[in-house]
This record gives C-alpha cells, sequence and structure tokens, in this order.
C-alpha cells in the first residue's frame, strides 16, 4: 500500500507526547511525515528536540513568526514536497491558516486529531468546514463531534490508542508492605481531580485501616495537592511523591490505581496500569467507559461512590487470590486490546485512508 | 434604638459560628453609633443562630431563613428588611476598622453624589493570621481606579462587597440581587448601579479585613463565573457602553468572553451561542433569560452564527492578537539584546582604561629608567582583551 506524504502540525515539541510517538513509528515504517511546530513550551514540558526528524529536513520550526510568514512557509512546503495530508495536532495558531491552504491546494487532504472535548474544538468547529477527518480516540468523542458539528455527516474516524505493552509490564514482586496500596498517578490538574482522591483516601482511611494510599505526578496543582495532603490528617497513610520519570515506577508501587477525572477522553492511564497488572477503578465519564469492562481490567465507579469502593477494596483485601486473578486478568487485557502495534497500524491505515490513497 | 438609624449593616450568616461574633463585635466598637444590624441566617447548622441571639443589643435584628436560599436570596431578604439610610455590607466571617463607618459618612459629605463607598481591603486566612498570598490579592482592590468608568468593570470587580456602603434609596432605584446567580451576583448589582447612573468611591485605607478561604465560591466553578460575569457585561455594561459610545468598550467584553480558558470547557455551540449573545443589541432581562438564551439552539440559530464570526475576529487565534503576541515577544527579545550588548560595551570600555592605564604607567617606569624599549607584553595583551 502506498503511504500518503504528511505533514504534521503541532503547537510545540513535547518528549513523550502521543502524537510524536506515532510518527516516529510510522516513519519507521517508511512514512514521509514532516512536523512543523509553533513555539517553545520547555518552561512546562519537557522538550524533543525531535533531531531524527531534523536530520532528513522533515521538521520545521515556526516559532516567532508572523501568521503570513508561517503562512508561506507551509504553503511551500505543501507544494514541494507534495503533501497529501496535513494533520492539525492542536497547533492553536494555525487553525485559522488551513481554509487558506485548502483554497489554494485543493486536493490537500486535512485531517484534525482531538482528544477531548475540551480546548481546540471551539477552533475546530469554527474552522470544520475545511477538515476532510476528525480522528478521535473513541465512540465518546466520535458521538460528541456529530453532536456540536453544523455539518450533517461530519467525517468522523475513531482510532484506538494504545501503549507499549512490552514497557509497560507487570512488576516481579508486589508492592511491599501490609496494607493494600491505593493509588493515583497522573497529571496534577483540575480535569483529572487529584483533590478528588485525596477526599476519597480521607473518608475511605477511617473506614478501613488497612489501605494506604499515594499520589504520583505534577502539574498545575502540584503545589495546592502538596498542601492538601499534609493538611489532610492522615499523612501516615496519603503520601505524595511528586514527580516520577516513568509511570510505570509508580504504578508497580500500587495495587489499585484510582482515576477519579471530572472528564476526560482515552487516559493512557489506564492501559499502562492494565499493562502492568493493575486493575483500576475510574470514573465512567468521557471516552473511559469504553476503556474498562467492568469486573474485568477494573471497575467504573465515581470517587464519592465512598460505600462502594469501600466495599470493593475490602473484598480484595480478604481475598488475596480475588486480587491476583483480578491482576492477571488486568494484564490480560491490555495484551489482547492496548497493543501499540495495533494503533500504529491503525493510524497509518486511517492516514492513507484520509489521503485517498 | 431608631426606626430609621443612619446605618443598616447587613451580616450574612451561614455557618461561621467561628468567626461572626468577632464581626458583630467589629460594628458594636464602631465611632458612628446610629445603626442597626440586620443578620440573616441561611440555616446555619453550626451554632451561628446562638452566638448572635448571646449579644443582648436591641439593635441587632435576627432573621433566620426557614431553608438554605443562598447568598443572593438572603442578601435581598436583608436589604427588604433594612430601614437605614445608608445600607453597609459585613459578610459574617470579616471585620472592620472603628472608624470605618466615620470616614466613609465623611467622603458622603464631602461628595453628596456618592452612592457606592467601598474601602481597601487586608487580607487574612482561617485563622486570623495574614494569607500568605495577601500581597497579590489584595492588589486586586487596592489599587487607584475609578470605577465610574465602563472598563474598570471589563471582566473584572475590584469592590469587595464586605467594605461597601450603599445609599437606600440608591439601591431601591437599581433593585435587588438577582436570585439565580452564584458567583457573581454582586458583581451584577454594581454594574446595574452604574448603568442605573450610580457613583462609585474608594477609600484608599484597608479600613476592611477579610477573610480568603481555600475553597471560595468564586473559584470552585470557573465556568459558572464565566457565564454570571458574561451575563453582567451584557445585560449592564454594553448597553451603557453602546449609551456612551465606548465602542471599542464593547469589543474588549467580547474579546474577555472569547479569550476566557474555560470557554473551551462549554459544549461548542453554546460558547458560540455566548458569544452571539454578546453581540447582539437586545440585553437579557434576567439570568435566567440569559441561559434560556444560550441553551434554547433553536432559538434564533443565528446567534450561533454571529458567534463564531465574532470569535474569528478577536478570539485568541485571530491574526490581530497573534501579532501582538509576536511584538511582545520580538520586543522583549530586543530590550535583552540592548541590555547585553550595553553590558558587553561597559566591559570592553573598562577593559580598554584599565590597560590604558597600565600602559602609562609602565611608559612612565620605562621613561623614568631611560630605557627605549617598547612594552610589547602590555601592548599585545590589550589587542588580545579587545579581540576577544
Amino acid at each position: 500500500m502506498n503511504s500518503p506524504r504528511i505533514l504534521a502540525l503541532l503547537p510545540f515539541l513535547v518528549k513523550g507526547a502521543l502524537s510524536i510517538a506515532i510518527f516516529r513509528a510510522l516513519r519507521a515504517r517508511g512514512v514521509d511525515i514532516t512536523v512543523a511546530y509553533c513555539g517553545d513550551a520547555s518552561a512546562d514540558y519537557e522538550p524533543d528536540a525531535l533531531e531524527d526528524f531534523a536530520s532528513t529536513g522533515h521538521l520545521l520550526n515556526l516559532s516567532g513568526m508572523s501568521s503570513v510568514t508561517r503562512f508561506d512557509l507551509v504553503q511551500e512546503l505543501l507544494v514541494d514536497r507534495k503533501i497529501d495530508l496535513v494533520l492539525q495536532v492542536g497547533a492553536t495558531q494555525l487553525y485559522h491558516l488551513l481554509p487558506y491552504w485548502k483554497e489554494r491546494l485543493p486536493a490537500l487532504r486535512i485531517a484534525d486529531i482531538l482528544y477531548n472535548e475540551i480546548g481546540h474544538t471551539l477552533n475546530h468547529f469554527l474552522y470544520e468546514g475545511c477538515f476532510d477527518a476528525v480522528i478521535v480516540e473513541s465512540d465518546f468523542m466520535g458521538d460528541f463531534i456529530r453532536r456540536s458539528s453544523r455539518r450533517p455527516d461530519p467525517p468522523v474516524v475513531v482510532v484506538r490508542s494504545g501503549v507499549d505493552v512490552d514497557d509497560f509490564f507487570p512488576a516481579a514482586t508486589p508492592p511491599s508492605g501490609a496494607g493494600l496500596k491505593v493509588g493515583y498517578v497522573g497529571r496534577m490538574s483540575g480535569e483529572k481531580n487529584p483533590v478528588g482522591f485525596i477526599e476519597l483516601a480521607r473518608r475511605l482511611a477511617s473506614l478501613n485501616p488497612g489501605l494506604d494510599f499515594d499520589m504520583f505526578g505534577t502539574g498545575p496543582d502540584a503545589a495546592m495537592v502538596k498542601e492538601r495532603v499534609a493538611t489532610s490528617g492522615i499523612t501516615d497513610r496519603l503520601r505524595y511523591h511528586g514527580f516520577v520519570e516513568h509511570a510505570k515506577e509508580a504504578l508497580h508501587q500500587l495495587d489499585v490505581l484510582i482515576l477519579p477525572s471530572k472528564f476526560d477522553g482515552r487516559p493512557v492511564l489506564v492501559m499502562e496500569a492494565n499493562a502492568c497488572g493493575i486493575p483500576v477503578i475510574a470514573a465512567p465519564v468521557g471516552g473511559i467507559p469504553e476503556l474498562v469492562a467492568d469486573g474485568v481490567n477494573g471497575f467504573l465507579m465515581h470517587s464519592t461512590e465512598t460505600e462502594r469502593i469501600h466495599g470493593l477494596l475490602s473484598r480484595l483485601q480478604e481475598q488475596p487470590q480475588a486480587l491476583d486473578a483480578l491482576k492477571t486478568a488486568a494484564r490480560a487485557h491490555a495484551l489482547a486490546h492496548f497493543s501499540r502495534e495495533k494503533m500504529i497500524e491503525a493510524y497509518g491505515a486511517a492516514f492513507a485512508k484520509v489521503a485517498l490513497i | 434604638m431608631s426606626k430609621s438609624p443612619l446605618l443598616s449593616y447587613i451580616v450574612l450568616s451561614y455557618n461561621y459560628e467561628r468567626y461572626i461574633g468577632k464581626t458583630l463585635r467589629s460594628i458594636l466598637d464602631q465611632t458612628v453609633q446610629d445603626f442597626e444590624i440586620v443578620v440573616v441566617d441561611d440555616g446555619s447548622v453550626d451554632n451561628s443562630v446562638a452566638i448572635v441571639s448571646s449579644f443582648e443589643d436591641p439593635r441587632i435584628r435576627l432573621f433566620v431563613n426557614e431553608k438554605n436560599l443562598g447568598g443572593a436570596a438572603s442578601y435581598n431578604r436583608a436589604v427588604q428588611e433594612a430601614r437605614g439610610e445608608w445600607l453597609v455590607n459585613l459578610d459574617a466571617d470579616d471585620w472592620v476598622d472603628p472608624r470605618k463607618a466615620e470616614i466613609q459618612l465623611e467622603a458622603a459629605a464631602r461628595n453628596p453624589q456618592l452612592d457606592v463607598i467601598g474601602t481597601y481591603v487586608a487580607i487574612y486566612d482561617e485563622n486570623d493570621n495574614r494569607h500568605p498570598s495577601a500581597d497579590a490579592m489584595e492588589a486586586g482592590y487596592n489599587q487607584p481606579r475609578d470605577l465610574n468608568l465602563v472598563d474598570t468593570w471589563i471582566g473584572a470587580n475590584h469592590l469587595c462587597r464586605s467594605s461597601t456602603m450603599v445609599r437606600a434609596s440608591a439601591h431601591q432605584r437599581i433593585g435587588l440581587d438577582d436570585p439565580l446567580m452564584v458567583r457573581a451576583p454582586d458583581y451584577e448589582l454594581w454594574t446595574r448601579a452604574l448603568q442605573h447612573g450610580c457613583k462609585f468611591a474608594i477609600i484608599p485605607q484597608p479600613l476592611t479585613s477579610i477573610r480568603a478561604h481555600s475553597r471560595g465560591v468564586t473559584h470552585g466553578d470557573p465556568v459558572g463565573t464565566l457565564l454570571e460575569v458574561s451575563y453582567a457585561m451584557q445585560r449592564n455594561l454594553v448597553p451603557l457602553a453602546e449609551a456612551r459610545s465606548l465602542l471599542p468598550s464593547i469589543t474588549r467584553m467580547v474579546a474577555w468572553t472569547c479569550r476566557h480558558p474555560s470557554l473551551s470547557q462549554l459544549p461548542p455551540l453554546q460558547a458560540h451561542r455566548l458569544i452571539g449573545v454578546m453581540m447582539q443589541s437586545t440585553a437579557a432581562s434576567d439570568f435566567q433569560h440569559f441561559r434560556a438564551m444560550l441553551g434554547n439552539y433553536s432559538d434564533h440559530p443565528e446567534l450561533a452564527e454571529i458567534g463564531r464570526r465574532s470569535f474569528a475576529f478577536v478570539g485568541p487565534g485571530a491574526d490581530a492578537y497573534q501579532d501582538v503576541d509576536k511584538l511582545h515577544s520580538d520586543i522583549r527579545a530586543y530590550i535583552e539584546a540592548r541590555d547585553y550588548f550595553k553590558g558587553e560595551c561597559e566591559n570592553w570600555e573598562r577593559a580598554y582604561r584599565s590597560l590604558q592605564a597600565e600602559h602609562q604607567a609602565l611608559n612612565d617606569a620605562l621613561a623614568s629608567r631611560g630605557s627605549p624599549s617598547f612594552p610589547r607584553r602590555a601592548w599585545s595583551r590589550l589587542v588580545r582583551t579587545l579581540t576577544k
């Protein structure tokens, strides 16, 4: 199968970003992908210089330029490289230019990749007329696009993401200590609801003396979370460990992961946890119900459902064999459903289909 | 007690048993004593009511809501019960300087046109300590600002309700709080007062001490705040700006809504309709009407279209804003470069002068020894330094 020549538009280059991992994997399979980016976010995120792309002339730096200059540079690249498909991956500053490239190059296909319903969606629906595809990760997001679109049948394409199940593997030894280890891993920000975890931990701590709580991750609310933990009254059992280099380091210290999100798309953490053999208790919001088969690889519960969560955790505590079986099932579920290889193939196929190649 | 006192303090009480005693004592200790205190308790489940009742001062009039009505409805009840010439707000967790009312009344005497008089504030935490972020938070209130200008109110409330004294006759003219508002009823009331021609002033002394709790109402729901502030601007400030021919201010209000970080948390169609409503000439009659305009997609469908176009004009992605951002970052880079080269020039000049002095000293020394040879080492050092 011929593969399309692609230009991906990114706001900035962040190490570990899913989109970059996908582009790299497709590049390794011979797909011609150029990445253009608009700015620098190294103050907030660890950057990825994309030296591999730069070394072959497949990186275009648009930082610090006026819209006019950006427009001309990209237009020139689209023509010179004979680009078939432009992927908009959150480059806010370029949304309004997309329809103008399309107007000049009618054969050009443009796809928007949207991970969740907030953020770029306002711009998406402003310029949706120029998109040949809207690539999303879940049926939930697909429905959201259909509901919000002004087009009678918006071109939604669902591509389910996955994780590297070889990189995320179960810990050789279970977490140390007598208590059941319950944890929060992820970004410390409002939508992920770390405060909801702290409040749940406080309520559970008074009901069950055999639970230990650990929090990992950083983000804009890190200072507030640290303060909340310090004043929680259960500092002997609730610990905030901050930044971890690799999520599996945190996951390997847990028996059960809690995901108290207020809204979420297709959180990669559920897949990473399962791949590490960790079942999740996740809020049934956004695309999460598509990831969690209740009772198989985790449970769908809001973090406010203290009694239900308490009952579940107590049962797992009393029946270690049930916990072990759940952990094994979580890993098996990840291998069957969350494979990164399948995801890469699916993205490659979706891009080719959208580009009409 | 006078049937029509000079001042009616309005104290809204809700589960602040820890603080309300201090609040009431700070009123009783005022240098101006011609007052009543209207306390409306909104169904506290703690000992607030007992604490208020324990003050045996006939000037305290306690009203207890049979069920929890919320802040705006409680405020309205208090305003309706108040009999004073001025309504003086003080929340049940805040307290005031003994001379606060006296100083505010002096200001009113000097300028009889004033209807709403606030003060600067001092911000404390739950334990009566100065709040760790007090400097930053107080900056929102304690700056010389003219509250009689429309622009002062765009997306911001710099008037702390707990510091205010409102002329009762003016309040009667502008009406009560919108009882359906939760996040920004004060802001709506003040902007409505401005639209009705009320005159504002702020005493530049921190005569009011307010408490910042870790979970304030305003910060708990940014989308709710966005909607209520947008509503207040649409209802009160846009028509006022129109009447004063301040059209760029209307652009600024629409831009404020377009650029609000929580706008994208609304369903897209509702977000676009919100901007469309901000652009239309008919003002919403109340908050419920405003919400209905946003939510009834089939009613005036053109609102979404107007909103989308306006968003493209003044939203964060608009060319003009991107150019301004670029201009600002260019200017920062030029200033950095200027400062760098200025510093380098000074270094070069210093190095040159010190070598010149060294050279002179060597020359002098050689001259005194009568040697004809040239100080080559000093020269080569000078050349090395200048070409480094």
